[in-house]
């Protein structure tokens, strides 16, 4: 008789039931490759996010009497192995400007979180401070976002310009050992060529939105909005104008689960 | 066995199947405890289960525990039925809630087995296809692992580690926050 840990399917049914601590699946991805293969499974991702549905916490974001302030909370209990005081927020570097400049939070995903301060520190819970952007890609941009474009579905930033041109930076590994590890530019996506937009206009041009975890583009543009996907580059005209009178944000919705099925 | 007058629903319940482990040794149980097991439904659903379901991968020793799991969890899912349509009485509630503790001991006291037997355990919850069993005994084994190391996992389950320096200190250096 073979033991259910030699076979894959009951090795993942066993491990998809470890406590939802973050250290559990780090661990997990020692013990040897196959338990690594395992729990670096999209699918048994997916499933462990099902099956541990509550959040460890959540962050909290709020404005009194113009002061923003920023802090985590948690809401399951993060067990003894965890030291809490990862989860509390690293104060705004020195020298960062205004008084009540706090961190910017650009989202959360994967087991991870990026807080940017204004010099374009990152910050990711569970790592380390990240190296400033260049400051005249900071100066420049028209809109930060949190995707899952890098190498190995590891946290990117989308940096856009004000010409449409979106610049994917990846933050490397510190392989030399450095304690900071670097923002790297992997490409540029020319989004006004993309979609065979005249040069100029840039006040007519708005980036919507991007949807994180399918990495999907929601542009606005004088031809309409399309919406890209920035894996393939494929795109699609989805209005013809622009349905906000001014503001407004974009949020797609997916269905994607086989019906009958229980 | 059925006697006269008894509806389609109660020759149901009364009707008994007859499960051979591997070592040959015939258990008889009633089609609602059977029908746990999502494989053994089907059979009956197939009709072949006359003369027997025969069950190789099992071994009288495990089959005796599942069944003993299966009797009290079918006993379970019978008592829920009948008291959904009185849910708003309050004695009811307190009737199913003192059950479902007494599920719940039922099952701890289950789990108190040797390594070997769990593992058993839950190689036949899976050929059988028992969700309640396999959720239960594959918990058991995750909640071992709790808070361990990995070198301490590895030397619980004597596991190889197979894993390259290089890839060992990747995995740490970018999950270095687990390991202090």
């Amino acid at each position: 008789m073979p033991s259910p840990i030699d076979v894959d399917d009951l090795l993942a049914e066993i491990l998809l039931r470890l406590a939802p601590l973050p250290s559990s699946l780090p661990h997990a991805s020692l013990v040897c490759a196959r338990w690594r293969r395992i729990v670096t499974d999209p699918d048994f991702l997916r499933r462990f996010r099902a099956h541990h549905w509550k959040p460890l916490g959540v962050f909290l974001t709020s404005s009194q009497s113009g002061r923003r302030d920023f802090s985590f909370s948690f809401v399951s209990d993060p067990g003894d192995s965890i030291r809490h005081e990862r989860f509390s927020v690293p104060p705004v570097r020195a020298g960062a400007g205004d008084d009540d400049y706090t961190w910017v939070f650009l989202g959360c995903r994967h087991g991870r979180v990026l807080l940017i301060d204004r010099n374009l520190h990152g910050y990711s819970y569970g790592h380390q401070m990240l190296a400033p952007l260049p400051p005249d890609v900071y100066a420049n941009h028209r809109g930060l976002y949190l995707t899952t474009l890098a190498n190995g579905g590891g946290l990117s930033l989308i940096v856009m310009s004000a010409n449409l041109e979106a610049q994917l930076w990846e933050r490397t590994p510190d392989c030399d050992g450095a304690a900071t590890a670097r923002w790297m530019l992997r490409r540029t996506i020319e989004l006004d060529k993309l979609l065979s937009l005249r040069p100029g206009f840039p006040e007519c041009r708005r980036i919507l939105g991007v949807e994180g975890d399918h990495n999907v583009m929601f542009v606005s543009t004088y031809r309409g909005v399309f919406m890209v996907h920035l894996e393939s580059m494929r795109f699609e005209k989805i209005f013809e104008t622009n349905p906000f009178s001014d503001g407004g944000t974009i949020h797609p919705f997916t269905t994607l689960y086989a019906p009958g099925t229980c | 066995m059925a006697s006269a007058g008894s509806g389609d629903e109660k020759a149901a319940a009364a009707a008994m199947i007859t499960l051979i482990s591997s070592d040959n040794e015939k258990f008889e149980v009633t089609e609602a405890t059977a029908t746990l097991s999502q494989t053994i439904r089907h059979m009956i659903e197939d009709g072949c289960t006359d003369g027997g379901v025969p069950l190789p991968n099992v071994t009288s020793k495990i089959l005796a525990r599942v069944i003993e799991y299966c009797k009290k969890h079918a006993t379970a899912a019978a008592g829920e039925e009948g008291s959904s349509s009185s849910f708003s009485d309050a004695a009811f509630l307190e009737v199913d809630r003192a059950f479902l503790e007494e599920l719940e001991e039922f099952d701890d006291a289950f789990l108190e087995v040797d390594r070997a037997t769990l593992f058993d355990l839950i190689l036949a919850a899976n050929y059988l296809d028992i969700k309640g069993l396999l959720n239960l005994t594959c918990q058991k084994v995750a909640d071992s692992v709790k808070g361990k190391t990995p070198e301490q996992i590895r030397e619980m389950y004597n596991i190889v580690n197979d894993l390259t320096p290089e890839e060992e200190a990747e995995i740490r250096r970018e999950t270095q926050w687990a390991f202090e």
